[in-house]
């Protein structure tokens, strides 16, 4: 019988560099989780700090224009 | 009902067996069985077709003819006559329910069983007799690939444009996925079940389906690289790990609890320890083969940035090179998220809710994450201090391909000079279309690139290209130099969409020259109104 055709764009689900802010969010987020890996906590954290920050701004800001 | 239930039948496999292969038992099976219904220990007629059907199906998938013997030294000895009793079963009790109703051959494993023994040659496919009777059962006793498309095709359609698909119809896809001949099912249908696993409370799949739509999922993925790979579901694994992986042959081994766990709603993990462990296999794969590609280049770059021990990694049981396996986990973690967004399931918000409440948001000191720095730039500024760059140039072909044997880059005119050599051809365009160069790299490609003159047609039109990509990269620079400047005179961002919008419609064709004139004129225009 005939093999089928491979069409997922899997080049797509590359992540070696991160371009949306919501994934280096969840990378960072997954990696201060992770328990077998503590040296990068600190610095994750605070990654994760000033990612929210933002988005709490963002949120705020946005409300103010719908007033 | 009740034996259907609880799934046991009181016949012995050998007693099967008998029956199949004895001429005058199966006639006695066959005509007189209400007669003899003693012999046949009372057990119900159907219970005996079902149970020789399942019989038969088991045995397609081993070479181990009929399952009970043990397995054969001889396929083909082994093999000879067998299959005739297979195709009498199949002629007697079979060819006419399938033909009254076809949608039963979705039910039933015995054509995924002849494709299976056919490509893992299990019952001597190369012999006339087993061609004859993949031949028959395929071809000529009826069309099934015909008759599985329009079986298909209503709920394949629906599914696929995002319609509420009927129970009847939800049915049809899943026994298509069990028992379809592949063994795997497309990533589009893939996709639109996980979707609708997702968001339709009774489109509920059982562990077959689950299994079939990971694999499929892996495979799809590994098959990019062109790496086969084999996945293999257990029950407790291992007390510590719910996923593992063998190379050679490539196989992926994942603990049926994962499954539970997805059909309970927990969508991420059992994709993520697929993919993870399709990582390893994918990276273990491609340093192994030594390829000199683009895939291997990324896989190398990622690998040296984490300053990954290459001689010892997947050498040495005891090296685990702790932080890049801490980065590839949350980096597969992303992926996996990833994944799912791409067919509508949005899993990001759910999770960072879940794992940041107790995180108090203050306001601090911006830190630029790692993960959005280009992986050209962080692998730039560590091979150039690595001390063994020189025997990697050595050792790994790609890298031979694209640095000079004293660890340095080379030079774009070199690149295209090697070009020439098809094979490495593809290789370098990926090469040069991902890399960033600075200004000073540009103004001396255009110095070398206008001067070259191949023989060559692809060459040359690969310098035409390269040397358009070096225009519209320095316009960049020049624009991000006036944005910068004028930044707080215009509206940047409905600015840069016009550009975007300009750029991606003619980047490709030769009035990029042209595009640049007429965005420095648009610009001058924009700042003489401003």
């Amino acid at each position: 019988m005939e093999e089928k055709k491979n069409k997922f764009p899997w080049d797509t689900l590359e992540t070696f560099i991160l371009m949306m802010p919501i994934e280096v969010l969840t990378y960072h987020v997954y990696k201060y989780n992770d328990k077998t890996s503590k040296k990068a906590s600190e610095t994750d954290l605070q990654i994760i700090k000033s990612y929210l920050y933002e988005q709490k701004k963002e949120k705020s800001e946005s409300e103010c224009l719908k007033r | 009902m009740f034996k259907e239930i609880i799934g046991e039948t009181k016949i012995a496999p050998n007693f099967l067996n008998s029956i199949l292969t004895n001429a005058a038992l199966y006639d006695m099976f066959k005509n007189d069985f209400d007669a003899n219904a003693e012999y046949f220990q009372g057990i119900d007629r159907e219970e005996y077709l079902g149970e020789m059907l399942k019989f038969i199906e088991d045995a397609l998938f081993s070479s181990n003819v009929f399952h009970i013997y043990g397995e054969p030294e001889d396929i083909e000895a082994c093999t000879g006559g067998k299959l005739a009793y297979i195709k009498r079963f199949y002629d007697d009790f079979l060819l006419e329910v399938f033909r009254e109703s076809p949608e039963k051959i979705l039910k039933t494993k015995i054509f995924k069983g002849f494709e299976f023994a056919y490509k893992n040659d299990l019952y001597a496919m190369r012999t006339t007799e087993f061609l004859k009777l993949y031949e028959y059962i395929f071809k000529t006793s009826l069309d099934y690939e015909g008759i599985v498309k329009v079986l298909i095709k209503e709920p394949l359609a629906n599914i696929l444009a995002g319609e509420t698909l009927s129970i009847l119809d939800f049915d049809i896809l899943c026994n298509y996925v069990k028992n379809n001949i592949y063994g795997f099912i497309d990533m589009d249908l893939v996709t639109a079940l996980l979707h609708n696993h997702a968001y339709k409370s009774n489109h509920i799949f059982d562990r077959e389906v689950t299994g079939i739509i990971v694999t499929s999922t892996v495979r799809s993925y590994l098959e990019e690289y062109g790496i086969p790979v084999a996945v293999e579901f257990h029950n407790g694994l291992d007390s510590k790990k719910v996923s593992d992986h063998s190379f050679e042959p490539n196989t992926i081994y994942l603990d049926y609890s994962l499954i539970d766990g997805f059909i309970s709603l927990n969508y991420v993990e059992l994709f993520e320890n697929a993919f993870m462990e399709a990582e390893l296999i994918k990276i273990h794969a491609l340093l192994t083969e030594n390829r000199c590609d683009y895939d291997t280049l990324k896989v190398l770059m990622n690998l040296l940035v984490e300053k990954v021990d290459l001689e010892r990694l997947f050498v040495d049981a005891e090296y685990t090179p702790q932080e890049f396996y801490a980065d590839l986990k949350a980096s597969n973690f992303v992926k996996t998220l990833r994944f799912f967004s791409m067919f509508g399931v949005n899993l990001h918000n759910g999770y960072i809710t879940s794992k940041t409440a107790s995180i108090e948001v203050t306001e601090v000191q911006e830190i630029q994450s790692k993960k959005e720095v280009s992986l050209d730039q962080k692998f730039d500024q560590v091979f150039s201090k690595h001390p063994n760059r020189r025997e990697l140039i050595k050792k790994f072909a790609i890298l031979k391909l694209l640095f000079n044997q004293d660890g340095s880059r080379k030079k774009t005119i070199e690149l295209m000079k090697q070009s020439k050599n098809v094979e490495y051809r593809d290789t370098i365009i990926d090469y040069l279309h991902s890399r960033i160069i600075d200004p000073e790299t540009m103004i001396e490609d255009v110095n070398d690139l206008s001067n070259y003159r191949p023989k060559d047609e692809e060459v040359k039109e690969l310098v035409t290209q390269e040397l358009k990509y070096i225009y519209v990269d320095t316009f960049f620079y020049s624009l991000d130099s006036y944005l910068k400047l004028y930044k707080s005179r215009i509206e940047v961002e409905e600015f840069l969409d016009d550009l975007l919008l300009k750029i991606n419609c003619i980047k490709d064709t030769p009035s990029t020259h042209r595009f640049i004139d007429e965005a420095i004129f648009t610009i001058t225009d924009m700042k003489q109104n401003d």
